[in-house]
């Protein structure tokens, strides 16, 4: 038995070990700035000299060649329309805990959403759930419906929510480029549901472009004194997408 | 007796040196791969494809991670334009016969891929379109996920996965040949007051005002287009500004706002109200009368351009209303000044 200890123990060491030090790697690695990179966008072709394949990018310092034909366009070579610059998007977290919700508690939780793309660069940033706020039993917080009454919110269109006594999940946001009717304080949305194939809500959007657009999305509970206790999850679903 | 104890002893000793071990190993997994904050980028954001049946091509993509270390997925599925201004609505789905592999030895769609601090990535995405492809337009994102993890148990919590997409327009032709058609459908300003006076509608805007337009150019083709041209801003006393028509992307089927140059861009920074008008270029000036708008959109090089005309009526009624009242408030002034002087007592 002895022998077994002497055997085990050092294997055991030198797995902690290992793992130890791939966690001191983990921390040295510190979140840095946006990198700016060239934007020459290389083509590789299968077939190198044949000259049936026309790509173009906004993205390249090349040349706009357009050719006449009947009202018709042959393309070749580059189109410079956006700068040179990569589409960057960050989310400050990816968890958001609410801890134990209390009844008639309201929790929020608050993330920061930048997107980079240059000064003239289009983009829209959209948002959905991958179902309801769930437990493992099934029971689900609803999705919020605001105060309710004429202060009714859709997935579309914010509203107030600011009783306690109005219960489920959303979201409010504020900063750049969001939507007009979440624009005020308290102002709420339920998320669309992806697992119900309902179409994701754009939460930022330029009509103008700006670098570093930024943004705080404000997720809310609120449960009722009838909602089952237990822990409720779901994952939400960002899409950001530059303009074509 | 004794021996027994003992081999209870390390038995108890090695359940826990394992069961530590196991415990550490999860935590340290998950606090590595699954990140807290993301900041991704991908290049190039567009990619335009003219192609015929039969070839392929592969497109490098870099994806740089700039935030804690991430997994991220690859794929790609097809998108719809959505609304006016270029954005896209992804499908759930790929559609179209175009063909799509990642290039790559090692990552494959949907295998995941660590990407550490600092990392940057490429993903070689080969776009293969059959012998036997029908011509015509296909639209595609290629998208990186980020892999959210497990939900623990034990909180309330909702996980956010990131979705970065670029999009691709594949055009397939034989002859290479696309088919140009567009309209104009929507010349107007924004933010006038509209009169109509026997049966003629006048924009009356103020002179000093910052005027939003809006051009819109539907595409009746098959083919992705972009227009060219430019337009001109015409007053009584000739030609007062010319502003290019910035080539933008619009797909078959759809209509999209087609910008200009400006002459001021607003500043979004603090949700000014021009920012939430969607609105092809802003006009600002000083401006009297009666000002014409003449835009000239050329779909294809040599093609017959589209023209469309809108115009508006310029009155400093801010400015007029300032000197009414500056000359009401004088007037007071004087006649107060008036009596005052005639109610003094003769000395």
């Amino acid at each position: 038995m002895i022998n077994l200890l002497q055997k085990i123990i050092p294997l055991l060491i030198l797995i902690l070990g290992f793992t130890i030090v791939n966690e001191v790697r983990a921390i040295n690695m510190d979140s840095t700035q946006f990198q700016i990179e060239s934007g020459t966008v290389n083509i590789e072709e299968n077939n190198p000299g044949n000259n049936s394949v026309t790509l173009t990018s906004t993205l390249g310092q090349g040349e706009i060649k357009e050719f006449l034909s009947n009202g018709f366009v042959l393309k070749e070579g580059y189109q410079n329309v956006y700068p040179i610059v990569p589409f960057s998007f960050s989310i400050s977290t990816t968890s958001i805990n609410f801890g134990t919700l209390m009844a008639n508690t309201p929790r929020t939780q608050r993330a920061l959403i930048s997107v980079n793309f240059g000064p003239v660069g289009l983009y829209q940033v959209a948002v959905e759930e991958m179902g309801k706020l769930r437990a493992q039993t099934g029971a689900h917080i609803p999705d919020t419906t605001c105060n309710g009454g004429s202060k009714s919110c859709s997935k579309t269109s914010a509203n107030l929510w600011n009783s306690t006594s109005a219960y489920g999940f959303g979201y409010a946001m504020s900063g750049n480029d969001i939507p007009s009717d979440l624009n005020s304080h308290d102002y709420y949305r339920p998320f669309p549901d992806g697992s119900l194939n309902e179409i994701p809500t754009t939460i930022m959007s330029n009509i103008e472009g700006g670098n570093n657009r930024q943004s705080t999305i404000t997720f809310k509970a609120n449960v009722s004194p009838n909602q089952e206790s237990g822990t409720y999850q779901t994952f939400i679903k960002f899409i950001v997408t530059p303009n074509f | 007796m004794k021996k027994n104890t003992l081999t209870r002893e390390i038995s108890k000793i090695i359940f826990l040196l394992v069961a530590i071990l196991v415990l550490h190993t999860i935590y340290f997994i998950f606090h590595t791969v699954h990140a807290q904050s993301v900041s991704l980028s991908l290049t190039p954001p567009l990619v335009e494809l003219l192609i015929k049946p039969g070839k392929s091509v592969v497109i490098p993509y870099t994806v740089t991670n700039t935030s804690d270390p991430v997994v991220v997925v690859p794929n790609v599925t097809s998108f719809s334009p959505k609304g006016i201004m270029g954005s896209v609505s992804l499908r759930r789905e790929i559609v179209g016969p175009v063909r799509f592999n990642l290039d790559n030895s090692d990552i494959t769609f949907e295998n995941g891929v660590f990407l550490k601090t600092g990392a940057r990535r490429k993903f070689l995405l080969k776009i293969r379109v059959p012998e036997n492809a029908p011509s015509g337009d296909y639209y595609y994102t290629f998208y990186i996920k980020t892999d959210p993890g497990p939900l623990f148990t034990g909180k309330s919590i909702s996980k956010s996965t990131v979705v970065v997409g670029s999009n691709i327009l594949i055009t397939i032709s034989k002859t290479y040949t696309t088919e140009n058609k567009g309209s104009i459908s929507s010349f107007d300003l924004e933010n006038s007051v509209k009169l109509t006076i026997f049966g003629h509608r006048y924009n009356i805007v103020d002179s000093l005002s910052a005027i939003p337009f809006t051009m819109i150019v539907k595409n009746n083709g098959h083919n992705y287009i972009k227009p060219h041209g430019e337009i001109l801003v015409r007053g009584p006393l000739g030609t007062v500004s010319k502003h290019t028509i910035i080539p933008v992307n619009i797909l078959a089927g759809s209509s999209r706002i087609v910008p200009a140059t400006p002459t001021v861009s607003p500043d979004c920074t603090n949700h000014t109200r021009l920012c939430n008008v969607p609105h092809s270029f802003i006009l600002k000036g000083f401006f009297i009368g009666k000002q014409s708008l003449g835009a000239t959109i050329l779909f294809a090089p040599g093609a017959s351009p589209a023209y469309a005309s809108t115009s508006f009526i310029a009155i400093p009624y801010r400015l007029m209303v300032v000197i009414i009242i500056i000359f009401i408030v004088l007037n007071v002034l004087v006649v107060r000044f008036h009596i005052l002087s005639q109610s003094k007592p003769e000395l």
